[in-house]
């Protein structure tokens, strides 16, 4: 098949004219990128690839909506489609638990030049093994950039909930860490 | 490490190009597409599909009503066929009931045939009165007669008013027609006793 290469304004046009070249493209661009989005947040195949499959009808569906703002916001627009519709499932999973107390947390020195030598996937794959909440916030505030009333307004608790959470996240990564730094293969 | 300073270093870390999942992207990827496609065209082949089975549907109807027309047609001409079937016999039957109407009338007269005796004075009358059938072949319409050849003072106004019967009206059969048969026997007693002197 003849590859396209669109820019995003043709891509959007040819994609509200139901072009399904056009459709294809976009999900060829986005696929990957999504996909390892919504494992971050859901740590499950199958129900990564609903919130995959739901993120692009919604994309597809709502592209009339949108409206171009230069480059790179039709990607940030399909990423928050994905994001909430990750968040979504969470919630209807009935996993998404916040603990409300603040336990007393031993900060840990992870050593920076030693933080650098961890492969990405294994960030990743340590982010995929915190608990939903952990994951979530940790995932809005220090990946996505939203602030903490944000998110407490997207997942329905309270500001000081969310600190919490991101403490924990934090505190729990970097133990993480440590233990694969010391006992794992670098 | 300061906490915004990990927050940075993960999220630069996570811009790389990651190959953890690929294996697992790569094979549900036919999967999502098709299940996308499915959902975003599913609205419109439904259209479709709603307008051709509307078609096929009036087609359909539209060969029963046929069928059936053509059904109902074909029982109403054997429904017609065997009533002109029945009329048929039963004119045939009604010729050959009154073929033997008349047959069992002739018998009947036959035996009705009468035979009178009359006594008059010294003379007894034997008469034997047979019955005439008569057969009307056709009938010979007779016109009233108008007002200038019966009563010249009666007009036609008058005419309508009166009561008489006027028997020229009615239709009367000409001395042809009646075929009357009597036979008398007369028998004198007065000879009789003269002999006996």
């Amino acid at each position: 098949m003849k590859e396209l290469i669109l820019s995003e304004e043709e891509l959007i046009r040819r994609c509200l004219k139901k072009e399904r070249h056009a459709q294809e493209f976009l999900f060829n661009k986005y696929y990957d990128e999504l996909y390892v989005i919504s494992m971050r947040y859901l740590a499950d195949h199958q129900t990564a690839e609903d919130a995959t499959t739901q993120a692009f009808v919604k994309v597809f569906k709502s592209l009339k909506k949108f409206t171009y703002q230069g480059q790179g916001s039709l990607g940030r627009w399909v990423r928050t489609i994905l994001i909430n519709e990750s968040l979504r499932l969470l919630k209807k999973r009935d996993t998404l638990q916040f603990e409300e107390n603040l336990l007393r947390v031993e900060s840990q020195n992870s050593g920076a030049n030693a933080l650098q030598e961890m492969q990405a996937a294994d960030i990743l794959s340590m982010i995929e093994k915190l608990p939903a909440g952990y994951r979530t916030v940790f995932n809005l505030y220090a990946i996505e950039g939203y602030s903490h009333k944000e998110i407490a307004k997207m997942l329905g608790i309270s500001e000081s909930t969310s600190k919490t959470q991101l403490k924990k996240a934090r505190h729990r990564l970097m133990f993480n860490l440590n233990e694969e730094r010391n006992y794992g293969t670098v | 490490m300061e906490p915004s300073d990990f927050d940075k270093f993960i999220k630069s870390k996570l811009q790389e190009d990651i190959d953890l999942h690929k294996r697992e992207s790569e094979a549900a990827k036919p999967f999502v597409w098709s299940a996308v496609q499915n959902e975003v065209t599913n609205r419109s082949l439904n259209w479709r599909h709603l307008a051709a089975a509307m078609i096929l549907l009036l087609i359909g109807f539209s060969l029963v009503f046929q069928m059936n027309r053509q059904a109902h047609q074909k029982e109403l001409n054997h429904l017609a066929k065997q009533i002109g079937e029945l009329h048929e016999q039963y004119q045939r039957q009604l010729v050959t009931l009154e073929e033997q109407d008349h047959q069992n009338d002739a018998q009947l007269l036959d035996s009705q045939k009468q035979e009178l005796i009359v006594h008059r004075v010294d003379t007894i009358y034997r008469i034997r009165v047979d019955t005439v059938v008569v057969t009307v072949k056709e009938f010979v319409p007779v016109s009233a007669p108008t007002a200038s050849q019966a009563d010249p003072q009666v007009t036609e106004n008058t005419i309508e008013k009166t009561n008489e019967v006027d028997e020229s009206i009615y239709p009367h059969y000409t001395d042809g027609d009646i075929k009357r048969k009597t036979e008398t026997i007369q028998l004198k007693f007065g000879a009789l006793t003269a002999r006996k002197d």
